[in-house]
């Protein structure tokens, strides 16, 4: 198994950051360029949540990204020390958002969910949020040849 | 690619093309020029250009139904032209389609009576 582990400021400008080191984290095992797609999208959606949702956008804090990698297999972690989910099954719910004031639509986790192969949530309120989501390999799969 | 919003007025429509990552950062600071620019003039058909973005993720869909429901106040109408197969999939996901027409080119709107 291969593992990484980033932590960053909870600032919206590190959520291309984290997106881009997940690529490169995978770029190794040849995924499809839609299989890429999906991983930068599963990881904006987590850190920007664990952003403006976790952190109530106060520019402080720290998110963490775990990513490890076996075979075709690849299992992120994202967590925060926010202020954590009331109500996880109606987070969950799509179009549901408490920040409809800033134009976010409630998808987040909706789409997470769906481009990912397993996707858990722990959180309560004051404890922050864990994701752990994991995301098959499909595409091309197998490691680079020298070929 | 750089990120980047571009407006451009042809006739009634405002053409808004979207350049490089539209994401939770891009969005917020576009947000509020595009709101005043649609308030302003209150164009009969704004076209949202997704040709070249190649990042999208669901701030951009908060974008497109914040604007939807901002030109349906004043019964303007709204569109999303040339989008790309990742950020068709993403749209898809939220029944966008059900409401929004989407074009393959902004003429096709443009010239339309």
């Amino acid at each position: 198994m291969n593992e990484a582990k980033l932590t960053f400021d909870a600032l919206i400008e590190n959520e291309p950051f984290a997106r881009c080191v997940a690529a490169a984290f995978v770029a190794k095992i040849n995924p499809t360029m839609d299989e890429l797609i999906e991983v930068k999208t599963i990881v904006s959606e987590a850190v920007a949540n664990a952003i403006i949702h976790g952190y109530e956008n106060q520019k402080q804090g720290k998110v963490q990204l775990i990513m490890q990698l076996e075979d075709n297999e690849l299992t992120m972690i994202i967590q925060d020390d926010g202020c954590g989910i009331e109500n996880i099954a109606k987070a969950r719910e799509p179009l549901f958002t408490t920040k409809a004031h800033l134009e976010r639509s409630g998808m987040g986790m909706t789409i997470m969910e769906s481009l990912s192969d397993d996707f858990q949530v722990e959180s309560s309120p004051g404890t922050g949020t864990k994701l752990t989501i994991v995301k098959k390999f499909k595409g091309h799969g197998g490691h680079e040849s020298d070929n | 690619m750089k990120n980047e919003m571009k407006l451009r007025i042809e006739k009634d429509c405002l053409v808004v093309l979207f350049y490089g990552d539209v994401d939770h950062e891009t969005t917020l600071a576009y947000r509020d020029r595009l709101v005043q620019a649609i308030e302003k003039e209150k164009y009969s058909k704004v076209i949202l250009d997704f040709e070249n973005v190649s990042f999208i993720d669901s701030s951009g869909i908060g974008m497109v139904l914040g604007r939807y429901n901002q030109v349906r106040r004043y019964d303007g109408c709204l569109y999303l032209s040339r989008l790309p197969e990742a950020t068709r999939r993403l749209f898809d996901l939220t029944g966008l389609f059900s409401i929004i027409e989407v074009v393959d080119q902004s003429e096709e709107v443009i010239n339309r009576e």
